[in-house]
């Protein structure tokens, strides 16, 4: 998770003044969270992406805020405004692959709230304005429906953490970096510990980089080593003879429950696709990573099989590369 | 072009990997590494320099960088005892795995394999090379002059000592790459170029530089417009010491020519944000137009200068990798976390400690 998402439905404030009174901590929350990795803050595509044309209260727009400090003893709040970074849309054509557009969220028999659905959609943060209720607390409660892999609808509820105030942000910050900082843990010691653990595997590439800054779900890291393990377990039945070659069907036999596959004749095709699933070897070989693990939520495990010396490098731990 | 370094045991670097592009950007806190990799690549060049690189093996002393002996150099916790770098270039199909006995007392590390590399013109030993030290020459009235730098060997020293005479003998040359011609350039010449990208670091600047060959040395100067007029020369220890010591860099950059390789520590020394941002453009040109630079720098302002350069399309993205160096969590050693660049110029992480020193610190004042 690197990003928290804007949430434009809690605006307009009452009154200018309102919104003038708020910003400060507004920027200041966004400061806090960019330094702890959550750096850029997704927004509608409905809204301006630089936020300047943004309606903060009646009449009264960003860049009014804007040019009413951008001078003098509060340039540094001006600074830290110009600094958030942004990105636009919500779902990239990457999400609507992975299925986002399967995907509803209902919050309060609502299911139009478009910052709610993108929050659910990323498990990222909500970053609101201080006006009114609901917006004004934290967590929300929002229900989520969703295709699984056999088609069939499942609910379930979410809870999406909303930061609007700093008060509430030192709260609640305590419980996601906690988080956060468990899952950085866990992902750097299973790193860190890979070389003893997996002692016919190598990850190079971005695996290392990847796993290093885990903060994705549990879920799926666990998936990972589990993968990883049986990657490993392959590879000892393959120097003991037991295999003659890799085939994607062998893993199976050693226990991964994941579909693996190969890329696909248009991937294979297109050079700049090619160039995302190409890395290096440490002995200083780039080589193609075109098989892969297909784990839960669209994650995969790009890894090339070294056939003399039958190893295996994983090269990338991560979302699905591109398609298109 | 180098693509690929790996270094085992080397210092910091236990076992660190280096995917290159054409303009490579070196960050991270003090002690991490950032030099590590520079001097594993300056002591394969010094050493093949003397002609015992693949005879005898790795000279931990010489003109490009000293270390010591073989104990200072060995990683902590080093579970062989071995120095090893596999380099990979562009123009060879296969890499080259250079391996290096430990001696602990010596400053001489044994080649192992000497094989030797086949005689190819892969700038890491050849005359398409440049290094700049961090450590570079102060202003001062005279700078010595030398012909054997400046034209057997192609250099203009380890410490920009001989930039003075490389002006006073090429000002009038040609650059070798048209897209480093400064757009207020009237000419393609050095000199004339040099003096408009130095103006985008000091106003109306003018270099002047005056070979005195009986006493080997070599006088240089600056002068400013001033309206349609211009000053009396000043030497260089009369103007900011970030002028004479930023020239380096920019002759370093502006003489390059395709498929060189530049080495450059701390190019923003010296000089105020506008002027780092600017060596970070003129570096991603040098970078797009086929020279290879490896810059070691903590400056935010040379890094933004690469990424707005990257946006307005200066330079590719690809051609553009940023290597953030931290300490392991578990293990003492130099871990390589590597944020990719955007075609918007934006950075795909932010690893705590990269260049987030002036947030922090608004955050606090806000």
């Amino acid at each position: 998770m690197t990003w928290l998402v804007f949430n434009h439905h809690s605006l307009p404030f009452d009154t200018a003044r309102d919104a003038d009174e708020s910003i400060p901590d507004f920027l200041k929350i966004c400061l806090k969270l960019n330094r702890n990795g959550l750096s850029t803050i997704l927004v509608d595509e409905s809204i301006d992406c630089h936020w300047f044309g943004l309606q903060l209260a009646d009449h009264y727009f960003w860049r009014d805020w804007y040019n009413k400090y951008k001078n003098g003893l509060h340039r540094d709040m001006v600074r830290a405004f110009r600094g958030i970074a942004t990105r636009q849309p919500f779902f990239s054509r990457e999400d609507d692959e992975q299925g986002a557009d399967l995907f509803e969220v209902t919050f309060k028999d609502d299911n139009s709230f478009a910052a709610l659905y993108a929050a659910a959609w990323h498990e990222a943060p909500l970053a609101s304005m201080p006006t009114r209720s609901p917006w004004i607390g934290s967590p929300l409660g929002v229900k989520v429906e969703q295709l699984d892999e056999t088609g069939k609808l499942q609910g379930r509820k979410l809870d999406i953490l909303n930061f609007y105030s700093l008060d509430n942000f030192e709260c609640q910050y305590t419980k996601l970096s906690k988080q956060r900082n468990e899952l950085l843990h866990s992902g750097r010691e299973f790193y860190e510990n890979c070389r003893n653990f997996f002692s016919h595997l190598t990850l190079c590439g971005d695996a290392p980089q990847q796993l290093r800054d885990w903060s994705t779900g549990k879920t799926i890291l666990d998936q990972v080593k589990e993968s990883l393990t049986r990657l490993n377990m392959f590879c000892e039945k393959w120097l003991d003879g037991v295999y003659a070659n890799y085939q994607h069907e062998l893993l199976r036999k050693v226990g991964l429950n994941h579909k693996v596959s190969g890329e696909s004749k248009s991937v294979r095709g297109n050079r700049k696709l090619i160039s995302l699933r190409e890395f290096w070897l440490p002995e200083g070989r780039k080589e193609i990573f075109e098989n892969h693990i297909k784990l839960s939520n669209g994650y995969r495990i790009h890894f090339f099989v070294e056939h003399q010396s039958k190893r295996i490098y994983v090269g990338y731990i991560g979302p699905h590369l591109k398609l298109k | 072009m180098l693509e690929f370094i790996r270094i085992q045991r080397f210092k910091a670097l236990h076992d660190a990997s280096f995917p290159l592009a054409a303009l490579n950007l070196l960050s991270g806190l003090n002690g991490m590494g950032k030099s590590s990799l520079i001097q594993a690549l300056l002591l394969l060049r010094q050493s093949k320099e003397k002609n015992i690189l693949f005879s005898k093996g790795l000279l931990l002393k010489g003109d490009y960088v000293s270390v010591g002996t073989g104990q200072d150099i060995l990683s902590e916790n080093a579970e062989e005892e071995t120095i090893e770098v596999t380099l990979a270039w562009k123009e060879r199909s296969d890499p080259f795995h250079f391996i290096f006995d430990y001696a602990g007392k010596s400053d001489l590390q044994p080649i192992r394999n000497s094989g030797g590399l086949p005689e190819e013109n892969l700038s890491l030993f050849s005359r398409d090379f440049q290094y700049l030290s961090a450590d570079r020459i102060s202003p001062k009235a005279a700078y010595e002059a030398s012909d054997y730098y400046i034209n057997d060997l192609n250099s203009i020293g380890n410490h920009g000592e001989y930039t003075a005479h490389y002006i006073a003998e090429n000002g009038i040359t040609r650059l070798n790459i048209k897209a480093l011609q400064h757009p207020d350039a009237l000419s393609p010449l050095l000199l004339d170029n040099l003096d408009k990208w130095m103006s985008e670091i000091s106003p109306g600047i003018r270099i002047h530089t005056q070979l005195h060959a009986a006493m080997n040395s070599v006088a240089l100067s600056y002068s400013f417009e001033q309206g349609k007029e211009m000053t009396a020369e000043f030497k260089p220890q009369n103007v900011g010491f970030g002028l004479t010591f930023v020239l380096p860099v920019l002759v370093a950059v502006l003489r390059a020519k395709p498929g060189e390789m530049l080495i450059i520590e701390n190019p923003e020394a010296h000089l105020h944000p506008g002027g780092q941002s600017v060596l970070g453009k003129l570096c991603s040109i040098a970078a797009a137009s086929g020279v290879q630079l490896i810059i070691e720098s903590h400056s935010d302002h040379f890094l933004n200068g690469v990424r707005v350069a990257v946006k307005e399309g200066v330079v590719s993205p690809r051609q553009v990798k940023i290597f953030y160096l931290e300490r392991g969590h578990l293990v003492h050693e130099a871990m390589v976390v590597s944020p990719e660049i955007d075609e918007q110029g934006r950075l795909s992480r932010w690893p705590q400690g990269f260049f987030d020193e002036s947030d922090r610190l608004l955050e606090k004042l806000l």
